[in-house]
């Protein structure tokens, strides 16, 4: 049961995170308007385009979207009423797709990414320290060495080159799987069993691409724990009494699998990255596509929006990790704290 | 002493390995412009060729030669690699050191900025700060990879050095009235050089990684040629589902090659040098 | 837990009755190279709207016509000029909003008005050259021109190409909300007059569907395809690559040698061309020079620049041929009709070429700038008899615009050459943009303005006229980027535009044309392309050279609308639609030449 310390380390945690937060979003806040540049020269030149015949217009919106944007207002008024705004769940309005939302642009894409990242990532952190622990506990067999061999290489392969060559060899050469989009063109996305499988059939490559390049550090890093552990005094004691070796390496890989954990919470930051680019390598319509229309254009409302959702997410991850840290450390769990 | 510390890791075959990989992409990054005298950023009318003696590895959709670029980006990326690690190297163990020397007050506020640092999604604020940059040179990024790798490792050195801290010699040193500065470098640094080291290898990794990571989203270097600009352009011209895959392909290979091969390195060092690991 | 998943297997059972919504291929033109990210909002009183809005929701009371340089009526039925300066426009009778609303002078007047408050919206800018529009009853609106200024162009453009808006909706939708944010996407709700509604969007795609029983259905027939889907892909490559596997069938896009789609792939793929250029002419692409720069301030050295150019070479290597050199009299010459504006025997006279385009010379270049005395110093660098020197320059365009990049390129190592150092520098787009529009570049490539109705007004005004620019150092969008100012072509521009007799302008026009070549504020360097590829793997009858029927056929441009009423499905061809013409051809569409007779006529 969840005794007060662990109520207070996860206090300690939430405020810590909140504090990080508010530092992330200022940095997201500040760093385009230290760097001088018109952010509505996009918007503009396509206006200056299709506008060409009468020039009086372009005058007319220039001025018009100087006001709608604040931008001429001082920065630290600027700010206040973006966290004022941010807090009420407004991100501002995007440039490039004025005057669509920033929030009301980056709903409809997020269901798309968490499908893809959420099972990926706990799948290959499943196979991943199975696979780990396994050879470990069969070191220096042939299966320890293949194991280590392999995740030494795959796991320094970037999802999105790996998926690069999965199109390239399942959607190009063999033609099994289609090879980009999410769904296919021209269907309109509902709840039927059909666009189920037809989405299944898209998911299968950005989701194996994800998994297998990240399965290989979470072996390598198991392997490295077990084998630590195994050598601890109390693992050399266990086995002293006589212990199983079956019972021994069940309490192992408890105590290895702690680390492990933490090890997620830290590393979702860079699976979130890859998985953005990921997403970008097979046209696929999630975050990191809109992040990738969103740089080309320079929106930087829209840069903004999407940084203080997926900073956010990735800090609530790494808190509803903590929270089962708490719960699954004993030392935690007895207020016995480092 | 030296030759003696290395000596052991020449009898480790994953060392071996790893380091003769090692050395055949830093010869062909070092060498490789050299010999074949190619301009890798020359545009000609031979585009989209696949493989052929006058291009060994075919050419872009620009008729620009895919093996001179592939020399040359295999030598900026080395570039970006190492430049990213020494900063971040430099950065960690000031913090980790000053950390653990200082203690207190001082060691309160680096360990917070630390954490902040390790939770924050580095990869995404260094695209946030290249987005706004203008023009990045290729130290630039570096530098954008360099700032953000180094909190894990800031971490550790300080664990380490406290350790290290409450050994006798130390406290010798102390009293004996030594500076802070004399202290680190005399008493300190060479207790976590092989830890250095063996991380060092891993930042050279994240800053080839993070050069591609950022490029192929548009946000590499400005200027130049580099493997994870290669893989941009190959994604921005559908390279993949055309089927070329002469263009994807080496500097993928060459990046997984470069990556892996350090990363065994590090390994086996860990193994030569950690006595946990030993082999029984 | 149980009953959790109790409720999920029943969703599923239940959503597996539903089937699956997906357009029909037959009956859907897939479009590729208009839209490149979300939509935006489908009301124009906004900066952008979504592709699609201004293309075939809201048409105009008169379409120009621009390969028959004709106005096609509507929305309206017909025109009369009560006097030189005052213009009626009678609206048809069966025009309706597809709300069943009778389209009527109010939605006219209301959506005018709209746009002169707003700043921002259909015709905005109208009032500097309308005095008032107004509705004489309700099938009637009145126009009547400024008389200072007086530009028969713009008056005519802003009054025969208005678009009604639905007043009855647009009052409602301001009584609750600030009209700029209503993003006007609810399929059910859109009042348009148009013959397609939005149908359906998603981050993926924007679909519109034909109204079947459309207003103009007994006067212009429908258009042929029953769904316009816009899928938006990530970037061109993609793009292409969808329209080389027949996902796409309608596009606007920049295809590296597009030939090789019919040539070696063998593709139903096919451009307005078969043969180079490929594609129809769409702007001037520009050297602009920038006019305040020391040493760039002397029209010889523009003038060098202007022979030192590598017209040819650089259109065949990093064009990949789509293009021609542009005339040095900024007068797009592939339409037969602007012809008549080139003082050819000036322009042969000044550049001694067949056809008075600039030759390639860097002999030329060398000896204009040795004559007004610019030596080359050490370095290969002139220096001016004042000491000026020829360099440092920049010329830049925007990173990642690899065909423009190469030209610059090209363009530095001529200019080398003749002992002009210049270096090109490719930045980011905004920094690129910031230069050119606060007059602080030095050279760069960028584009003008494109054939139109009011053509070469348009250009001359868009790259000589002071009064759209700027002082260096504030951002102008509009035009003059290169800081030109000659208060003589002021004066030729507003003759041009003021009077009705066609000889006046013409000479106008001429005596611009000698200013031009004295002074070469900036140089026309080549014509941009009116990107439009198509496959006719399901669709059929595309506007091309032998099937000319529409002239701004890229999905993208804003008078697209007629090309869907001329295409056909594969399986059942249709004859292009005879209102098309002329009037003197049996059609519809009225000369402009004819719309100039008509106000001399009404002025004695």
């Amino acid at each position: 049961m969840a005794s007060r310390s662990a109520v207070k380390y996860i206090l300690r945690r939430l405020i810590f995170l909140f504090i990080t937060y508010v530092v992330a979003t200022t940095i997201v806040f500040i760093l385009p308007r230290a760097i001088p540049g018109n952010p509505l020269s996009q918007i503009l030149s396509n206006l200056s385009r299709v506008a060409q015949s009468n020039p009086e217009a372009i005058r007319a919106a220039e001025k018009n979207l100087m006001e709608e944007f604040g931008l001429g207002k001082p920065w630290y008024l600027q700010y206040v009423e973006f966290i004022g705004k941010a807090l009420k769940g407004d991100l501002g309005t995007s440039i490039t797709y004025y005057p669509r939302k920033v929030m009301d642009l980056i709903v409809p894409v997020i269901p798309w990414t968490l499908v893809l990242i959420l099972p990926a990532t706990i799948v290959a952190w499943i196979l991943g320290n199975s696979l780990g622990a396994l050879a470990a506990y069969r070191r220096n067999t042939w299966i320890d060495k293949g194991v280590l061999t392999g995740s030494l290489v795959v796991s320094q392969i970037p999802y999105y080159w790996l998926g690069m060559i999965f199109i390239f060899f399942f959607g190009v050469k063999l033609g099994w799987l289609p090879v980009q989009g999410a769904y296919s063109q021209g269907t309109i996305p509902d709840l039927s069993w059909a666009f189920f499988m037809d989405a299944l059939k898209h998911y299968i490559l950005p989701f194996l691409s994800i998994v297998v390049s990240a399965m290989g550090g979470w072996a390598i890093g198991m392997r490295l724990m077990v084998i630590y552990e195994l050598g601890s005094d109390y693992a050399n004691f266990s086995e002293y009494i006589g212990m199983k070796d079956k019972r021994i390496f069940r309490y192992v890989f408890r105590n290895s699998l702690l680390p492990q954990v933490t090890g997620l919470a830290l590393s979702l930051g860079s699976v979130l990255g890859g998985a953005l680019i990921t997403e970008i390598v097979f046209n696929y319509p999630g975050t990191g596509y809109l992040l990738f229309k969103a740089l080309t254009t320079l929106d930087y409302p829209l840069i903004q929006g999407v940084f203080v959702i997926l900073i956010a997410s990735v800090y609530l991850a790494n808190f509803i990790v903590d929270f089962v840290y708490a719960l699954i450390d004993p030392r935690i769990r007895i207020g016995q704290e480092e | 002493m030296f030759l003696t510390m290395i000596k052991p890791l020449f009898k480790n075959k994953k060392f071996i390995i790893g380091f003769s990989i090692f050395i055949i992409f830093l010869l062909m990054g070092f060498l490789g412009p050299v010999f074949y005298r190619v301009d890798p950023t020359e545009m000609t009318w031979d585009y989209e060729q696949p493989p052929s003696p006058s291009h060994p590895l075919g050419t872009d959709t620009y008729g620009r030669d895919i093996l001179a670029q592939l020399f040359h980006g295999i030598r900026s990326s080395l570039y970006i690699g190492f430049l990213a690690a020494i900063i971040s190297l430099v950065i960690g163990t000031f913090i980790g050191t000053l950390s653990a020397v200082k203690r207190g007050l001082v060691d309160d506020t680096l360990m917070a900025v630390t954490n902040i640092v390790l939770t924050t999604p580095s990869i995404l604020i260094a695209i946030l700060i290249a987005s706004y940059l203008k023009v990045r040179s290729i130290e630039i990024v570096a530098l954008i990879l360099g700032l953000f790798q180094w909190p894990w490792f800031a971490r550790a050195i300080r664990a380490q050095l406290m350790s290290v801290m409450s050994r006798e010699y130390v406290n010798l040193s102390i009293m004996a009235g030594y500076s802070d500065l004399r202290l680190i470098f005399e008493d300190l640094i060479p207790t976590i050089a092989t830890y250095a080291f063996m991380s060092f290898v891993l930042f050279i990794n994240g800053g080839i990684m993070g050069e591609a990571g950022l490029s192929l989203i548009g946000l590499g270097p400005t200027r130049g040629i580099s493997l994870g600009i290669m893989l941009q352009w190959a994604v921005l011209m559908e390279a993949v589902r055309r089927g070329m895959w002469w263009w994807f392909v080496p500097p993928g290979l060459s990046i997984v090659a470069i990556t892996a091969s350090l990363l065994v390195i590090s390994t086996a060092m860990d193994e030569v040098f950690n006595p946990r690991l030993r082999e029984e | 837990m149980k009953r959790f998943f109790l409720v999920l297997l029943m969703a599923l059972v239940l959503s597996s009755l539903m089937a699956q919504i997906s357009l029909p291929r037959e009956e859907t033109v897939y479009i590729a190279g208009a839209l490149w990210g979300p939509a935006t909002t489908w009301n124009l009183y906004a900066p952008q709207s979504t592709w699609g809005t201004d293309q075939f929701l809201f048409i105009p009371a008169f379409q120009y016509d621009l390969g028959k340089d004709a106005w096609i009526p509507f929305i309206a039925e017909r025109y009369e000029f009560l006097d030189d300066v005052t213009l009626r426009i009678y609206i048809r009778p069966e025009a309706k909003w597809s709300d069943g609303v009778p389209i009527t002078a109010e939605d006219f007047v209301y959506a005018l008005e709209l746009s002169k408050e707003l700043g921002v919206g259909p015709g905005v800018g109208w009032d500097n050259y309308i005095e008032y529009v107004k509705a004489i009853d309700t099938r009637t609106v009145e126009f009547k021109a400024k008389t200072e200024p007086l530009n028969y162009f713009q008056f005519l453009s802003y009054s025969l190409g208005a678009q009604p808006m639905p007043k009855h909706v647009l009052e409602k939708i301001r009584a609750q909300m600030n009209i700029k944010d209503w993003i006007n996407d609810k399929p059910d709700e859109q009042v348009v007059s148009g013959p397609y509604k939005l149908y359906h969007y998603d981050p993926n795609m924007v679909v519109y569907q034909r109204i079947d029983n459309w207003w103009g259905k007994g006067i212009f027939g429908l258009p042929r395809p029953k769904y316009i889907a816009h899928v938006i892909y990530k970037d061109n490559p993609s793009s292409s690559l969808a329209l080389e596997r027949g996902d796409v069938d309608w596009a606007g896009l920049f295809i590296p040698s597009v030939w090789e789609l019919w040539e070696k792939k063998n593709l139903p793929v096919g451009t307005w061309y078969s043969k180079a250029p490929y594609f129809l002419p769409d702007g001037v692409g520009f050297v602009y020079i920038n006019n305040t720069k020391p040493g760039l301030n002397d029209p010889v050295v523009r003038k060098a620049i202007a022979y030192a150019v590598p017209y040819d070479e650089m259109l065949k290597k990093a064009y990949f041929g789509y293009g021609s050199q542009a005339h040095p009299s900024m007068v797009i010459d592939l339409f037969e009709p602007n012809k008549q504006y080139i003082d050819y025997t000036l322009a042969i006279a000044m550049w001694g070429t067949k056809d008075g385009r600039i030759p390639t010379s860097l002999e030329m270049a060398n000896k204009i700038l040795d004559e007004a005395g610019y030596k080359k110093g050490r370095d290969g660098v002139r220096v001016a008899p004042d000491g000026t020197k020829l360099g440092p320059y920049t010329i830049s365009v925007p990173y990642g615009w690899t065909d423009w990049m190469m030209m610059c390129e090209m363009i530095a190592k001529n200019l080398k050459e003749i002992g002009i150092e210049v270096r090109t520098e490719f930045p980011d787009f905004s920094v690129w943009a910031d230069r050119m529009t606060k007059g602080t570049f030095d050279l760069i490539i960028s584009w003008s303005v494109g054939p139109s109705f009011d053509h070469p007004f348009n250009i001359y005004r868009f790259v000589l006229d002071k009064r759209l620019s700027a002082p260096v150092g504030e951002v102008t969008w509009a035009g003059d980027w290169e800081r030109y100012e000659n208060d003589e072509v002021l004066e030729l521009l507003d003759k041009a535009v003021s009077t009705l007799d066609p000889e006046v302008r013409k000479n106008a026009y001429f005596k611009i044309q000698r200013i031009i070549y004295r002074d070469m504020p900036s140089v026309p360097a080549f014509y941009t392309a009116h990107w439009y590829e198509f496959s006719e793997k399901y669709w059929i009858n595309w506007p091309t050279e032998k099937n000319p029927f529409w002239f701004r056929p890229a999905p993208w441009h804003v008078d697209t609308l007629p090309t869907l009423f001329g295409i056909s499905s594969k399986n059942n061809p249709q004859p292009v639609p005879s209102w098309l013409e002329t009037t003197e051809r049996g059609g519809l569409g009225i000369p402009t030449a004819k719309i100039f007779e008509d106000i001399q006529k009404a002025a004695k």
